[in-house]
């Protein structure tokens, strides 16, 4: 059966819809989106995403938490906010001293240089020890002014210690209780990270210069002992980061693919099947009409949401599943209704009643007279509904109920409502979701609305 | 008439459809079609002449079993095809043919012309693909829509009226019936693309000795086209005769009426008023009594108000449903 | 006799999509006092778009709309819109539109949709203008009761003549009737032409009647123009046009309509009329004419009087050819 071959006039219809400048912004939103949807195809496909947005094993341990996008700095007029400063062994801001020392443990002085001339401190700074365990390591800081201040005493347990410098308690009480004897009252809280990097003032003014980690270690194997400094930034990348140090470029950009292929699937076969089950109640009328009709009416009046609210918490639902229910529970929707409309008036045309008398029968009727003329009629409702199905996959997510694993804007979303995001001030988690969702409705939207006006010939415009 | 040169008859063919009147009221008919007998030879065109409201539609799409018939009999080529379900006239189907009023109604708006004449084909499961696309080919050049690459795969909104409706012909005739309905097959398009439409279709009738009914409003037309003309009022053909001989002596009041009321292109008909009977037809729903012409003709006597004429053969092959011709006995 | 009507140079320009609808193309005529003027064309030649443009029926996408359009010796056309509609539109001219059975509004009661330009243009106060309406409902031949009726009473003949009653209720001077009997049957038809030549004389009015149906206009006509892309072709008088048209269009057109009385041998002709985009240059039905030649391709023909008020468009006459 020819039934899905696109008629030929499809190019016809493509050129009207670039008459309409609404339509052409529609258009290259979405080309846009398709764009971003096979770049993240390649670039994480299916399962290295997921295992991405599990981040096991630490791994994104080197990322801010909770940083907002880079771009984010227009907003702060002016002022230069802190990215990530990774001062790692190899680098020329990394000088190791190791002289040996009696009964085989080495004396080892490291020595982390770096600039900064950010205007905010950083968001955390951690300390990251690899040696063999007992090795002793003391922590000085000195800054651009010359002052050198003692941080701490770490004695290694395992291989790898990480030293939580905004953590540790007893170092910020004592750091606070010299500014204060030195200073006064200060004008701001006292944090680690801000006394490490503040001048001596009473507001809280970020001293630029260059700074400098000065460990003084005793080690018993030095090949096996090296110091990493991680100053977390406060933005990080296009996108920021979340609560877990994931950068939500991953789950803005895998999201893109998932919300496109969800949405026109959901759209497309719910449209599809409501057509058949509309076209054989208007076409035979009679008591498989009035079953149909009567069926159709009950399940409009059953409360969507809830069911599928229930549904989801007694079953775990994946996203492939919550599609099946979804289609499931809206096939027999008001679109049966549109479509057995139309259907009743296209039996009614001449060209139907030409074919029953050179012999189709009801079936080669319906699907190869009756649908394929009625299906332009839906091209623009079936484009203009996927923003909805998108936004209900959202909606379930921010819900919980959604499919646990996938990094979804929607499970960004919920994210970032389970965090306290707005809260804590961190806007860009929701934003950013928030627009993608924006966009791809624009786009849809303004597509199936211009494809109305051509297939509709009474919205025309002249 | 012998049985094989016969294709059609028909013997007191009613059709009434029901209307259902609200939720208490009862069953109401429209008799559309209500007790019409004659015979088509093979390869004979008639033309069924009438108003909008006469039945002549519903007779067409009665006999090409669109409909099934509420009563009477409807024999094709011999066999009694009155109330045959539908999945056993198959055979029936492939012998008949239609041409509509609408040609942009009666084609498939997604379809290129190629496609719409392959349907019939496909579906008897005419030939092979070649084969088919021969037959295609020919069939447009039969109907002059050459040269046919180029008509074949445009689609019907790029074809005028007229050439739209040379496919429905061809679209008749690509299974080789032997009948064919014509329902109106002129009267949308222009004025002088109406001949050639008619004058071709003649043709292929006489060419291809396929039995023709030809349905119109048009009188003037029928002369052109057809050997008999059937006149419907009603629900009834009140009149039958060979076409010359209706036109030159129309005998029914009615038949007068309506020929006295067609003008012809003549400037000294601004200077007189036409004398035709006021009112208009009657409902089907509700016929009146006796004769149905009763109450606007000016001849009605009160056994017309009363009784429903028969059918009498006033002269050799001329009959007339009328009381006024009974002297020549019934038929 | 002095012109009730004259048209002069009147153009009407739509613009679409696909380019400028060229629909009334410098279309001139004279309508005589008493008189019908018939307008015969085939579909999409123009001449609704004409009867819209002289009584200023305009949809929005108008291009173009020039000319004279002259009542009386008065040229309507400098009249400002709203100055149209009091003085012009339904008190000198009023017409009946095609399909007009379908231009009544269905959920309001006949008589008052007869009465209703009475109480728009001529202030009558409601009981007036109902009464005024039975009086015309009587004279197109329904019986006053209807007037309470709605129109999916009437039958299609009545619906007819209730527009008619309509259109004649204010007293216009001049009628214009757009395929008045399209979708009736014959009989009803002869019934409708018989009423409207009863009332062209009692009333004293003049008729544009426009139509399809050549043999139709002979029922009213006192004078034929024909119409062909937007221009018109010819003009003639009745006695003369109905026995020999001059045009070639009109002649094929002649001879391809059926007699029922007379044995004629039927032309068609062949080809479809042209857009009226992009009309032909030159003559615009020189593609479809038998007797073209050179000039015929080249420049459009401009009027040949062969009478006064009458003219043909065609070259073959300035030629001398015929």
């Amino acid at each position: 059966m020819k039934f899905f071959k696109l008629p030929g006039f499809t190019g016809a219809y493509l050129k009207e819809l670039l008459h309409y400048k609404s339509a052409l912004i529609g258009l290259i939103l979405l080309a846009l989106l398709l764009a971003l949807s096979l770049y993240s195809i390649f670039v994480y496909p299916g399962s290295k995403a997921v295992a991405y947005w599990r981040g096991e094993e630490n791994l994104w341990i080197k990322n801010p938490k909770n940083a907002f996008p880079e771009w984010w700095e227009i907003f702060t007029g002016g002022r230069r906010l802190p990215r990530t400063l990774d001062v790692y062994p190899g680098s020329n801001q990394y000088s190791v001293d190791a002289v040996r020392g009696m009964d085989g443990v080495y004396m080892v002085n490291l020595s982390l240089t770096f600039d900064y001339y950010y205007d905010e401190e950083p968001s955390a700074i951690n300390v990251f020890i690899n040696g063999t365990p007992s090795d002793k390591v003391e922590l000085y800081w000195i800054y651009p002014d010359g002052r050198r201040i003692f941080l701490s005493n770490v004695t290694l347990g395992t291989e790898r210690t990480i030293y939580y410098l905004g953590q540790d308690i007893p170092l910020n009480n004592r750091l606070a209780m010299d500014l204060y004897r030195q200073i006064g009252s200060l004008q701001y809280s006292p944090t680690v990270e801000k006394i490490l990097f503040t001048a001596l003032a009473r507001e809280f003014k970020v001293q630029k210069g260059t700074y400098k980690l000065v460990a003084t270690c005793l080690v018993s194997d030095p090949r096996k002992f090296s110091l990493e400094l991680l100053l977390y930034g406060k933005v990080h990348g296009l996108a920021g980061t979340d609560h877990l140090r994931r950068p939500l470029e991953i789950a803005l950009l895998y999201g893109t693919p998932i919300a496109l292929a969800f949405g026109v699937l959901s759209s497309v076969i719910v449209a599809l099947v409501q057509l058949i089950i509309g076209v054989i109640s208007g076409y035979f009328g009679g008591p498989v009409d009035v079953l149909i009709q009567r069926v159709t009416e009950i399940y409009m009046c059953l409360p969507f949401l809830n069911i599928l609210i229930m549904i989801s918490v007694f079953y775990k639902l994946n996203i492939w599943i919550l599609l099946v229910v979804i289609v499931v529970l809206s096939i027999f929707g008001s679109g049966v209704k549109t479509t057995r409309a139309l259907a009743m008036q296209i039996k009614e045309m001449p060209y139907i009643e030409a074919a029953k008398v050179y012999g189709a029968g009801d079936l080669r009727i319906i699907f190869m007279y009756v649908i394929p003329k009625i299906l332009p009629t839906l091209v623009p409702s079936i484009v203009i509904s996927v923003p909805s199905f998108v936004f209900l996959e959202a909606a379930l997510s921010l819900l919980g109920l959604g499919d646990p694993l996938l990094p979804t804007w929607g499970k960004v979303l919920s994210d970032a409502e389970s965090q306290g995001a707005l809260y804590k001030g961190l806007y860009y988690w929701v934003l950013e979701p928030s627009f993608m969702l924006i966009v791809t409705s624009i786009s849809f939207t303004l597509i199936g609305f211009a494809l109305d006006r051509i297939v509709n010939p009474r919205l025309k415009e002249m | 008439m012998s049985e094989d040169k016969m294709v059609l008859a028909v013997q007191n063919l009613k059709m009434w459809h029901t209307l259902r009147r609200g939720l208490f009221g009862g069953v109401a008919y429209v008799k559309a079609v209500d007790g019409v007998t004659f015979d088509l030879a093979t390869g004979e065109a008639v033309s069924v002449v009438g108003e909008s409201g006469s039945g002549k539609t519903t007779l067409g799409k009665t006999i090409l079993r669109l409909h099934e018939p509420t009563d009477g009999k409807l024999i094709f080529k011999g066999r009694d095809v009155t109330h045959t379900p539908e999945k056993e006239l198959m055979w029936f189907k492939r012998e008949t043919g239609l041409v509509q009023q609408d040609p942009y109604g009666a084609m498939p708006s997604f379809m290129t012309i190629y496609r719409i004449l392959e349907e019939p084909l496909i579906i008897h499961r005419v030939g092979t693909k070649e084969e088919r696309a021969d037959l295609i080919f020919r069939a447009l050049e039969e109907v002059r829509l050459t040269p046919v690459e180029d008509f074949a795969f445009k689609y019907p909104h790029m074809l005028s009226g007229g050439q739209l409706q040379r496919v429905a012909i061809a679209r008749a005739l690509i299974l080789k019936p032997s009948l064919v309905v014509a329902d109106e097959p002129v009267s949308m398009l222009d004025a002088s693309v109406r001949v050639e439409i008619l004058t071709l279709m003649r043709e292929l009738q006489e060419k291809r000795k396929i039995s023709f009914i030809y349905i119109t409003h048009d009188l003037s037309t029928t002369r052109y086209f057809s050997e008999w003309i059937f006149i419907m009022y009603a629900g009834h053909i009140v009149e039958r005769a060979p076409t010359k001989t209706l036109l030159q002596n129309p005998l029914h009041p009615y038949t007068r009426a309506l020929l006295s009321a067609i003008p012809d292109p003549d400037p000294e008909n601004r200077k007189r008023f036409r004398e035709v009977p006021p009112g208009e037809p009657p409902s089907l729903v509700n016929p009146p009594p006796g004769c149905r012409f009763a109450p606007r003709c000016p001849f009605a006597t009160s056994k017309c108000r009363s009784e429903e004429p028969s059918e009498y053969e006033a002269e050799p092959s001329h009959y007339v449903k009328c009381w006024l011709y009974a002297y020549a006995g019934a038929r | 006799m002095s012109a009730v009507l004259s048209v002069k140079n009147l153009r009407l320009y739509f613009t679409t999509r696909k380019g400028v609808v060229r629909a009334v193309d410098d279309v001139s005529f004279d309508l005589k006092k008493g008189e019908t003027l018939a307008i015969v064309g085939e579909s999409g030649c123009g001449k609704s778009s004409l009867a819209r443009a002289v009584i200023r029926l305009l949809p929005r996408n108008v291009h173009t709309y020039s000319g004279e359009v002259l009542i009386d010796g008065n040229n309507v056309m400098k009249l400002s819109d709203e100055m149209f509609r009091r003085l012009v539109r339904w008190r000198k001219i009023s017409m009946v539109f095609q399909g007009a059975q379908n231009s009544l509004n269905p959920v309001l009661k006949v008589g008052f949709q007869v009465a209703e330009p009475l109480i728009i243009h001529n202030n009558f106060s409601r009981e007036d203008a109902l009464a005024e309406a039975k009086k015309y409902l009587r004279l197109v031949g329904i019986h006053e009761s209807f007037a309470d009726r709605y129109p999916f009473e009437l039958s299609g003949g009545m619906k007819q003549r209730a527009v008619i009653a309509m259109a004649l209720i204010t007293r216009p001077d001049i009628v214009i009737l757009d395929e008045p009997t399209s979708a009736l049957d014959v009989i009803t038809q002869a019934n409708i032409i018989n009423l409207l030549k009863k009332i062209k004389s009692e009333l004293g009015l003049s008729y544009i009647f426009i139509t399809h149906d050549i043999a139709l206009t002979s029922e009213l006509a006192d004078r034929v123009a024909v119409m062909y892309a937007g221009e018109i072709v010819e003009v003639s008088d009745a006695d003369e046009f109905y026995y020999k048209p001059k045009h070639p269009y009109a002649e094929k057109l002649m001879a391809s309509v059926p007699t029922l009385r007379t044995d004629k041998k039927l032309d068609f002709i062949p080809g479809a009329p042209p857009s009226l985009i992009n009309p032909p240059q030159g003559c615009r039905f020189n593609p479809r004419c038998p007797y073209a030649f050179e000039k015929c391709l080249k420049e459009p023909p401009p009027p040949y009087e062969f009478e006064a008020g009458s003219f043909v468009r065609c070259w073959l006459y300035h030629e001398g050819r015929r």
